[in-house]
């Protein structure tokens, strides 16, 4: 087998384009990547390409990954389309890793884009797939994740302003990102005071939702060497379906499951990583992945954020894009979005929001929901 | 439209779930194989909707088919599984509630859990 690496990266701001459509937007990011790396779109040799709601909000369930590769002038190559919630891209990536992994191709590129701004619910929460059932008793996402919030805050004793750091630290970090959404600093009171969504989630402790894509060329280590680019180790790919019951435990093990299950294939210990991009789709969220991918104790998260161990200048800046809680959260987009800023980082080209000497970094990203818990936990870890 | 998962009995409201022979661990919906242990020895069983509260929260921002603010969370019934519904009001962890027919979304037919009266 040989090693994977990230050999480019490209995406597009995350905002709301009322004006870009999905083959637009694709095609900035996968130029954008190919070019960052060195390389010819058309030496690419297979395409995995992560949407969620393409099929639902613009009649395009299949197929967009062709769309975007023949608007860059590549057809004749394996295409595949990856729909895995808001894992979708992380997943995309992972058949990439994988892909290049097996032997069976040198370059491939992994490929998210989604395009929310046009669903017809503005206002509303975004629904999830699959809840029929829970959705006629009034599930939502940040109903779900409220709920998850109560069973934490009780765990803990931590509160509702507490995690209101979270969306503050996030915004610091991405006044520093051109690629984010929302740049301008916010305060607690701001987050605190903002309209309530589902207590004790308030708008600004949800993150927005929003367009864009990303892009990630994955190549083997014969491929790395002939580049002149800078290229980044995939150290360990690993996901998992939902195997919790995070209303009851205030966490998500199936979180700790995938982290543990990376670090044992990368044989990188949860202390070495200096930088990480975890699902902060709420600010509860992010305070109980530090503790279920070890970037803290147990039960220390809110210590971490509080100390301000996980904002840029810590012990191990999380989220310094900015966060989905920043940048939005365009579901197929996301997960590569976090590659990218993983790779800026280690490759030490993230300019004031770099962190000092970053070796190793992680990526997770949860999606979906399934009988009391998430669907999928995905855990990516990288090193130079 | 009503709920097809669930009938009412003399005021008490039973939800359609599922019992394994095997461990004799109880679920709603109903199931055909165990989550528990896996088994395939399973058969339906109406679970009275009664139980403890897991968790509340008040949802200011409700989905489609709803108007007003709603109060969503988890109970625990006393046969075993969790259930996401809607409650009446906002309840502390360990309350006791029982289901009482309610409309759901869009006006549905279902139920909804309040604090339970009598002690059990």
């Amino acid at each position: 087998m040989t090693g994977v690496h990230v050999a480019g990266v490209g995406m597009t701001p995350f905002g709301k384009f009322p004006d870009r459509g999905l083959e637009d937007l694709g095609l900035e990011a996968v130029l954008a990547a190919v070019d960052d790396a060195g390389l010819h779109q058309r030496e690419v040799q297979a395409v995995y390409a992560g949407h969620a709601r393409t099929g639902r909000l613009l009649g395009r369930e299949n197929g967009v990954g062709q769309l975007v590769m023949a608007a860059a002038g590549v057809r004749g190559i394996p295409v595949t389309g990856v729909g895995n919630f808001c894992a979708s891209g992380s997943t995309a990536f992972r058949e990439a890793v994988m892909a290049v992994m097996t032997g069976l191709y040198d370059v491939v590129l992994a490929l998210g884009v989604e395009k929310l701004s046009v669903r017809p619910e503005k206002g509303k929460p975004l629904t999830s797939d699959g809840m029929e059932l829970e959705g006629e008793f009034g599930f939502t996402p940040p109903a779900f994740f409220a709920l998850v919030a109560q069973a934490y805050l009780e765990k803990t004793g931590a509160s509702a302003d507490d995690l209101a750091q979270v969306a503050v630290k996030n915004r610091a970090h991405a006044e520093h990102n051109p690629y984010a959404q929302y740049r301008k600093p916010l305060t607690a009171e701001e987050v605190l005071g903002s309209r309530m969504i589902a207590d004790p989630l308030t708008l600004l402790s949800c993150c927005p939702t929003g367009d864009g894509a990303a892009a990630a060329l994955v190549v083997s280590d014969r491929m790395a060497r002939r580049l002149d680019r800078k290229t980044v180790r995939v150290e360990a790919t690993s996901l998992l379906s939902g195997c919790g019951d995070p209303t009851a435990t205030g966490g998500f093990e199936v979180d700790r499951k995938t982290a543990h299950a990376a670090y044992e294939q990368a044989g990188i210990d949860p202390g070495d990583i200096d930088v990480a991009e975890v699902h902060d789709a709420f600010t509860v969220t992010e305070v109980i992945h530090y503790e279920d991918l070890l970037l803290c104790p147990p039960g220390d998260g809110v210590k971490a954020l509080l100390d301000g161990q996980t904002a840029l200048g810590g012990r191990i800046p999380v989220s310094t894009s900015g966060g989905l809680m920043s940048k939005g959260h365009p579901l197929g987009a996301t997960g590569i979005a976090q590659v990218h800023e993983i790779v800026t980082q280690l490759r030490g080209e993230a300019g004031a929001r770099q962190v000092e000497r970053a070796t190793a970094g992680l990526t997770h990203c949860a999606g979906g929901f399934l009988d009391g818990d998430v669907a999928i936990s995905a855990v990516h870890l990288f090193s130079v | 439209m009503k709920l097809l998962f669930f009938h009412t009995d003399g005021g008490a409201v039973l939800v359609h779930g599922s019992r394994c022979e095997d461990c004799r661990a109880a679920a709603f919906p109903a199931r055909r194989i165990c989550a528990t242990c896996a088994s395939r020895n399973l058969r339906p069983e109406n679970l009275p909707a009664r139980g403890r509260v897991r968790a509340t929260s008040r949802v200011s921002t409700p989905p489609f088919g709803f108007d007003e603010p709603i109060t969503v969370g988890v109970v625990e019934l006393d046969s075993g599984p969790a259930l996401f519904s809607l409650f009446t009001e906002p309840l502390p962890r360990g309350a006791a509630v029982r289901a009482v027919p309610g409309p759901v979304r869009s006006g549905t037919d279902g139920f909804v859990f309040e604090p339970a009266k009598e002690q059990r």
